[in-house]
């Protein structure tokens, strides 16, 4: 049985309370991690939580300037910096716990009928509300980005010849669908199959005794896969950017 | 699964939020550092080779004046030793110079005392024997005639002198 989402409708916007609660949960553990890392910065000998960030940066500035060179990439990192970290934080959410809940009589505030339960601890990726926002937010910002040079921009949809328009188009609705539809897929997916493998049979009715090896093989799976999806958009993400950018070419 | 416009709304607004703290807080002061490091390790890089050429320089400085040195005390060396070897040949040549003026000079003293002596010689000689042969000879030879004959041996015996 499927778990119910904690649903408020608010002016006619339906708001998911487990998804919104461990976003901002994730942002903030972001943050405080972030915020940790670069307080009293040792130039000669960095060490801890500062030397992890600093590889993650050179890192992700090395992707940076791969796709658009030094200038730009000085621009594009922060960005990129913090979508690998907060979707890498986000993939990695659900996997130690899960907190489900059940309500016979529901909860009619949120939506939930009764005999519902549930899973409060879910992955903010997970949900293709949040992931589709993310990508609409890098598409915007590409689009906006490549419409400063709008003569340059509108002549690259009738490239190579005038008629590949909508495939042009369609290129461009395709690259907003995947880069949401990919992380959400892969991050629900792996969400979905250890509630599955919870469900199966438990010993004294809570200790998942009969599949733990399936559960760690597949956890072990979810926690690269989510690795592995986190790089992917953030690479995405910086090369949709650097196709729109004035001096690119490809 | 259907979109949740509200949860899509908080999403954005709330990483638009993330996004701007963590560049002014974390991002930032992070690429300040690592940028400032990078300088620092330049600037040591840049400074390391500058002390280096100095050195080089300083170094190759005083290899030339060391050099220049020896070169100089050798010819100072040089000079001195032929100074000293002139000085040695002058004054040895002055007192050969003075040596033998002064042997000339002793040499004539002795040749006018003994002209001198010789002709005091002479004349005592001829008094005596005019004296002599005076006595000897009385009146048998006149004082002019014996006069003459002494004279004449004082010749021959001058000649032989």
């Amino acid at each position: 049985m499927e778990n119910a989402h904690p649903i408020i409708v608010l002016w006619g916007l339906k708001f998911n309370v487990a998804t919104i609660g461990m976003s901002l949960l994730m942002m903030i553990i972001v943050a405080v991690l972030a915020w940790m890392g670069t307080r009293q910065m040792s130039m000669r000998s960095p060490r801890g939580l500062q030397n992890v960030l600093e590889g993650l940066y050179s890192f992700v500035r090395g992707l940076a300037e791969d796709m658009m060179g030094p200038a730009q990439a000085a621009k594009y990192t922060p960005l990129a910096l913090t979508l690998i970290v907060y979707i890498f934080i986000c993939n990695m959410s659900d996997m130690p716990i899960n907190i489900i809940t059940k309500h016979p009589d529901g909860i009619p505030a949120l939506g939930v009928e009764p005999g519902q339960s549930v899973n409060w601890w879910v992955a903010p990726t997970a949900n293709v509300s949040v992931t589709m926002t993310m990508s609409l937010m890098v598409i915007l910002l590409s689009h906006g980005l490549g419409l400063k040079r709008p003569g340059r921009y509108f002549k690259h949809y009738f490239e190579p010849y005038f008629f590949f328009l909508p495939l042009n188009i369609l290129e461009e609705v395709a690259k907003f669908l995947t880069l949401g539809l990919r992380l959400f897929g892969n991050i629900f997916a792996g969400e979905v199959l250890i509630a599955v493998l919870l469900g199966i049979p438990m010993l004294f009715g809570w200790l998942p005794i009969a599949n733990v090896p399936t559960l760690v093989i597949w956890i072990a799976y979810s926690i690269f896969v989510g690795t592995i999806q986190s790089f992917v958009f953030t690479v995405l993400t910086l090369v949709y950017i650097s196709q729109k950018l004035p001096h690119e070419s490809h | 699964m259907e979109l949740e416009f509200g949860t899509a709304l908080v999403q954005l607004v709330s990483f638009l939020i993330l996004f701007w703290f963590l560049r002014k807080y974390a991002w930032g002061p992070l690429t300040k550092m690592m940028k400032d490091r990078q300088e620092y390790i330049e600037n040591q890089i840049a400074a390391a080779e500058r002390g280096r050429e100095e050195a080089e320089r300083v170094l190759e400085e005083h290899r030339k004046l060391v050099e220049k040195a020896r070169q100089d005390a050798h010819e100072w060396m040089e000079n001195a030793r032929r100074t000293s070897e002139r000085q040695a040949a002058e004054i040895l040549a002055g007192a050969e110079a003075e040596a033998r003026r002064l042997k000339e000079q002793a040499l004539a003293e002795i040749q006018s005392e003994k002209e001198k002596a010789l002709a005091e010689l002479r004349d005592q000689v001829g008094e005596l024997s005019v004296l002599l042969a005076g006595r000897i000879l009385a009146r048998e030879v006149d004082a002019q005639k014996h006069r003459q004959l002494v004279e004449q041996a004082l010749a021959e015996m001058g000649d032989r002198a």
